[in-house]
């Protein structure tokens, strides 16, 4: 079933068309709109909002249900734990969140109540930060970059899957990172040679993305670049495939780590041209 | 229409945008637009990067090939002030000068590329007319915000993409973003297929022509799809040129066996027990003598030199590195219209209809005149109007036609109508009045009652095999590439009604014949397109046109093989958008050359499709929207007459008359500026031998110092320079052209180069300026392990022949370098003045070092016996000599098979 952790903002509006497109593709067609009361925006104001998604749930043939949620205080590990305790623990449940910037935060995900959500293991989380909302949460191109393992990859795999038919364009991508100081040293044959270890690395990941999403093999590009800045490839590559959406795995390493100001994901979230998505990998 | 899950903002209905997107009619409050500005930052196509200019600054004063040229100024330095007065510390301030020369000229060269995201800015307006809070407020179109209502009118830009609500009449000019000029009349009407197609979207960056329309921002800044092209003109990093990777290799190289040799020997003085000082200056000799000081800056003045060549060849190279680069491509991605055709329309034949001949000159004449009667071509000094009808006027008037007679006689004009896909008129001539149309067959068809008979007094009565007849005439000019036009007229029983319809005149028409037009391809792209194969050049034409015509140009210019198939060798733009990458490149590989009716985000995908198959590509392209794939290639050419600002800005090389064939010569240019390169690094290297041997001598056996560092500089920065720069200016060989694209692997220093030019050439003139220098020494009394004082007029002798003997032998290493196979005597040496000065200063220099005081004053060299003098002067013939015995016999060797690499 999904669940979204919504907040009333404009951002959590925007984040709501995505877990309703989610919700039409689960088979329970149900969605859960869990808000936690932090005194950001007052009952009054969520349900009245929370109406218009209703309205658009029913026209999808959705079932949507609201739970106000008390919380503790009005901090981000306050949330968090309303929201734990508030939603069902387990692999069959996908919980929806924003990642977005506060006043006074240094990151979209540092210090976030979705932080806190990715690095739990609850449940499988999908945060995502809307930047096209003219989209209505229907993405039909995605960029996937590829950093991690294979087992990291399933998560996105399985999210992919829930969009399903309105896929158009999957762009796997693996960005082969040497250090700054070398990129510039490298040689033609250096080039080519890190290009054909990527294209080891991905051998298949392709067509296993495609089994397993349901997307027809010939939809689903992947491509190895050679770099000494990761966020900076996956930016050009989103605006060069002209991604709707990139889906991107927060590895445990990363989650484990303290997201700053210059961690590749916080700057892919901060400039990407289209709407990010972040799972736990693995 | 789409799925209802599908559904995006493009596939909603007009009254439902403003509610799906949190908006309402009367536009957001300020409360609203502060929360969305905080989330999605401000309509701007700036990405702020903090310190980029200087990091770009400090980046260039930082490479190899900077700090070699600092580390050479520096050894000057301490030169200088070992020996004060030999002019070291100029030498030294020249060396930096050229250093932060190098570093500001490559410095500007990246900045420049700044100059794109300006141009791309000039698409933009300053301030907008938005709807907030109920009122209408002109705000800075940086405030705006998804979800604000915006209104635009004629000759507005658009600031942001938004999804029209309202729309009155409203034609847009998206030529920035689809390369399409043709303006595109918008509705509010919800839409399906893509949102990029959508004729429901103002798109940023593109102009309202007519009318008016109100609409909902959906995506500002970045993320509109004008801001990805913005981006991808401005972030994506180009990659190093094979050129820029060589020479950095090369830099490196040296370095390495430069302070490799020269930390060595500084160790064994050190167990030897010389002291520190007398160490570290002969260190520094060996660097000093590792280090070919005027090789760089002879590459930078070689690679200028090869860009004025260029400009006068109609290629404008905005970066040095570029010059070489062309020469490197492996495929040419080309336009098709106005690059390998003229981009003018001209009518090509005129085809009787039953036959499909060509027509009888009086039929031509005729069939043209009623044409004419049916265009709507200006007359005055210059024909204007619609490019096929001032086509029209131009056939007619070279077949002898009166063109303003026949203007003049036209009664009535029906102009073209698009529906119709025809247009008429009247025209009044001396057997009465004639109803005269032009148009496209399938409108004509069912119009008809007679067809013309070439050879008979009166037309026949159209039937099925009169018109499946027509039909196979009209699909063998399609697809030849023509644009076919059907001619049909009617004799009218007197003049005509000023308020008689059109359709009145229209049937029982005669067709009188078929104008077949096109874009006449330039005359020297076919051989250029020759030059091409040859050279082992790929050539591949990506296009928007349709699939018939590409390829039939294709043909035409040899792109496409006569042995092919059709449709063989071209793929569609549908086609393409449904294969992966991987796919493509096996169709690149199975020889797909033509792309017809593709996007221009299509034109990147067969550039990296080809760069995966480690090709080098150049790219042509003109439009806003190219500018991405021009920067992704590794050679991008604007179009200098029909481009934009952006794609010139975002190109490296800019093609001045539009021509494919200059890209050609630009080519040919690039390949012999290569060969030139290698020609004078090998030679440069050559004079590194004999100036290493002195320092290992004297700091291995007891004898004096055959060079010392101020003799070493006057080489390498002094009698190199010209003719090295001479050797830079060689001519193209003939064989260039016919030569495969050099492989990436063929290296500027590879052992083949540096065995060349230290172990053999190098010890050549090591050994015969030392038997010189030990010559002098002994006929002059010295013995073995003796001292002598470095002011002394015997070491100065000695040191002075020695100095002059490689000075001579350098012009016989310098004939051999021309050639990799000849002798390199070709008068056309004569030629090139540099070559000539070269020599001229070369043998100069070696008389002046040693006969003339101020000169050797400096140098610190003494005058030798005449006869010694003459006996440096067989120096340059031996080592000529002995060169050319080793190409003959690795000519010999390679004859009977040995695999013995080029170098």
């Amino acid at each position: 079933m999904i669940h979204l952790a919504y907040d009333g903002s404009v951002n959590g509006d925007w984040v709501a068309w995505y877990a309703l497109n989610l919700a039409k593709s689960d088979p329970e067609l149900r969605l859960r709109v869990v808000s936690v009361d932090a005194g950001e925006c007052s009952a009054t104001e969520v349900r009245a909002k929370a109406e218009t998604l209703s309205r658009a749930c029913e026209d999808a043939g959705v079932t949507m249900s609201l739970d106000l949620v008390p919380s503790a205080g009005a901090n981000s590990t306050a949330v968090f734990r309303a929201l734990v305790e508030n939603v069902p623990a387990g692999p069959d449940t996908l919980l929806v969140c924003g990642a977005r910037l506060k006043e006074g935060d240094r990151g979209y995900l540092s210090g976030t109540v979705s932080e806190k959500l990715l690095k739990d293991k609850s449940f499988p989380v999908m945060a995502v930060r809307v930047v096209q909302p003219g989209l209505l949460g229907a993405p039909h191109r995605f960029l996937v970059p590829v950093a991690g393992d294979r087992e990291g990859l399933h998560m996105g795999e399985r999210i992919l899957a829930r969009f399903g038919a309105v896929v158009q364009r999957v762009h796997l991508l693996r960005v082969m990172m040497t250090r700054r100081n070398m990129f510039r040293r490298l040689l033609n044959n250096d080039v080519t040679r890190l290009r054909d270890k990527g294209r080891e690395l991905m051998g298949g990941l392709g067509d296993e993305l495609a089994r397993v999403a349901g997307i027809d093999p010939w939809k689903v590009d992947v491509h190895v670049t050679v770099s000494d800045d990761w966020a900076h490839d996956v930016i050009i590559a989103a605006n060069r495939h002209k991604a709707h959406m990139i889906l991107m795995e927060a590895s445990r390493k990363d989650l484990h780590r303290k997201f700053l100001y210059g961690n590749p994901i916080e700057i892919v979230l901060r400039n990407a041209p289209c709407d990010v998505a972040i799972y736990r990998g693995g | 229409m789409e799925p209802m899950r599908n559904r995006q903002i493009h596939n909603l209905d007009p009254g439902e945008v403003l509610r799906h997107l949190h908006t309402r009619e009367a536009g957001l409050g300020e409360h609203e637009v502060r929360e969305r500005l905080s989330e999605v930052g401000p309509n701007t196509l700036e990405v702020k990067h903090r310190f980029r200019v200087l990091k770009n600054l400090g980046r260039q004063f930082t490479n190899f090939f900077t700090i070699l040229l600092d580390i050479s100024a520096v050894i000057c330095f301490i030169a200088d002030h070992i020996q004060p007065d030999e002019g070291m510390n100029l030498l030294g301030w020249a060396l930096l000068g050229v250093s932060v020369l190098n570093a500001l000229f490559s410095f500007v060269q990246e900045y420049r590329a700044e100059r794109a995201m300006e141009e791309l800015q000039k698409f933009l307006p300053q301030r907008v007319l938005v709807r907030r809070d109920g009122e209408d407020r002109e705000i800075l179109a940086q405030d705006l915000v998804p979800g604000d209502v915006l209104e635009l009118r004629e000759g507005d830009k658009v600031p942001a993409d938004a999804r029209l609500i309202e729309a009155q009449d409203l034609i847009v000019n998206n030529a920035p973003l689809t390369g399409e000029a043709k303006p595109v009349r918008l509705t509010e009407a919800a839409q399906g297929g893509l949102l990029t197609e959508s004729v429901n979207v103002l798109f940023a960056g593109c102009m309202v022509k007519k009318g008016r329309g109100r609409a909902a921002v959906f995506a500002t800044g970045g993320r509109t799809e004008f801001g990805k092209i913005a981006t991808l003109s401005h972030e994506v990093k180009r990659a190093p040129s094979p050129l820029e990777r060589e020479t950095a290799h090369m830099v490196r190289v040296l370095t390495v066996i430069a302070v490799a040799m020269g930390a060595t020997f500084f160790l064994y003085g050190v167990f030897t027990g010389r002291s520190w000082w007398v160490n570290l200056v002969f260190m520094m000799g060996i660097i000093v003598a590792n280090v070919p000081e005027g090789l760089l800056p002879t590459f930078t003045l070689s690679l200028a030199m090869g860009s004025l060549r260029m400009a006068k060849r109609n290629v404008l190279v905005k970066g040095l590195n570029a010059v070489e680069a062309l020469g490197a491509v492996h495929v040419i991605c080309t336009d098709k219209t106005g690059t390998l055709t003229q981009n003018r329309m001209a009518v090509t034949s005129v085809r009787d209809p039953r036959a499909g001949n060509e027509a009888a000159p009086a039929d031509h004449a005729n069939v043209l005149a009623m044409a004419l009667c049916a265009s709507d071509g200006h007359v005055g000094d210059e024909l204007g109007g619609d490019p096929l009808d001032v086509a029209i006027a131009q056939a007619y008037g070279e077949a002898g036609g009166d063109v303003p007679g026949a203007n003049d006689a036209i009664v009535r004009r029906f102009s073209f109508d698009d529906a119709l896909r025809r247009a008429g008129g009247v025209a009044h001539g001396e057997d009465g009045y004639r109803y005269c149309v032009k148009g496209a067959w399938e409108s004509l068809r069912p119009l008809l009652g007679k067809i013309s008979v070439p050879g008979q007094d009166g037309p026949a009565t159209v039937d099925e095999d009169g018109l499946a007849r027509a039909d196979a005439v009209v699909h063998r000019m399609a697809t030849s590439g023509q644009r076919v036009i059907a001619v049909a007229y009617r004799d009218l029983d007197g003049p005509p009604a000023a308020d008689v319809p059109q359709d009145a005149f229209e049937h029982d028409l005669v067709l009188a014949g078929f104008l077949g037009a096109e874009d006449p391809i330039r005359p020297e792209v076919p051989g250029a397109v020759e030059q091409c194969h040859a050279a082992g050049i790929g050539v591949v034409m990506i296009t928007g046109d349709h699939p018939d015509t590409a390829e039939a140009v294709a043909r035409r210019v040899g792109i496409v093989r006569s042995d092919i198939q059709p449709g063989g060798a071209t793929l569609t733009g549908v086609q393409l958008a449904r294969i992966s990458k991987r796919e493509l490149m096996d169709k690149l590989q199975s020889g797909i050359t033509v792309f017809a009716r593709t996007t221009p985000e299509q034109k990147w995908k067969v550039v990296s499709a080809f760069k995966e198959l480690d090709r080098v590509v150049a790219v042509t392209g003109d439009g806003v929207n190219d500018a991405p794939a021009l920067k992704a290639a590794d050679v991008g050419i604007a179009m200098g007459r029909s481009g934009t600002d952006v794609a010139r800005e975002a190109a490296q090389v800019i093609l001045l008359d539009d021509n494919f064939a200059s890209i050609v010569s630009g080519v040919e240019e690039g390949r012999t500026i290569f060969n030139n390169i290698r020609k004078f690094t090998n030679y440069v290297l050559v004079s590194n031998g004999p100036e290493i041997m002195p320092y290992l001598l004297f700091m291995v056996f007891p004898v004096p110092l055959a060079m010392t560092v101020i003799q070493i500089l006057a080489i390498d920065l002094g009698t190199d320079i010209v003719p090295s720069m001479g050797l830079g200016q060689e001519k193209p060989d003939p064989e260039v052209m016919r030569q495969p694209p050099r492989a990436h692997d063929q290296g500027l220093l590879t052992f083949p180069v540096i065995a060349h030019s230290y172990l053999f050439l190098g010890l050549i003139e090591a050994a015969f300026a030392l038997g010189l220098f030990f010559w002098v020494l002994f006929d002059g009394g010295w013995v073995w392990g003796a001292d002598l004082a470095t002011n002394a007029p015997l070491y100065l002798s000695a040191t002075g022949i020695t100095l002059s003997s490689i000075i001579l032998m350098q012009i016989g290493n310098l004939f051999g370098r021309r050639s990799r196979t000849g002798t390199g005597l070709h008068p056309d040496f004569l030629k090139n003045p540099l070559i000539v000065g070269g020599i001229v200063f070369e043998v100069v220099f070696s008389w002046a070092i040693l006969y003339f005081p101020p000169l050797s004053r400096v140098l610190g060299t003494g005058p030798v016996e005449p006869v010694i003098y003459a006996v440096a002067w067989c120096g340059p013939f031996l080592i000529f000599g002995l060169d050319f015995a080793r190409k003959k016999i690795l000519a010999m060797l390679r004859a009977h098979g040995a695999r013995i690499p080029q170098g």
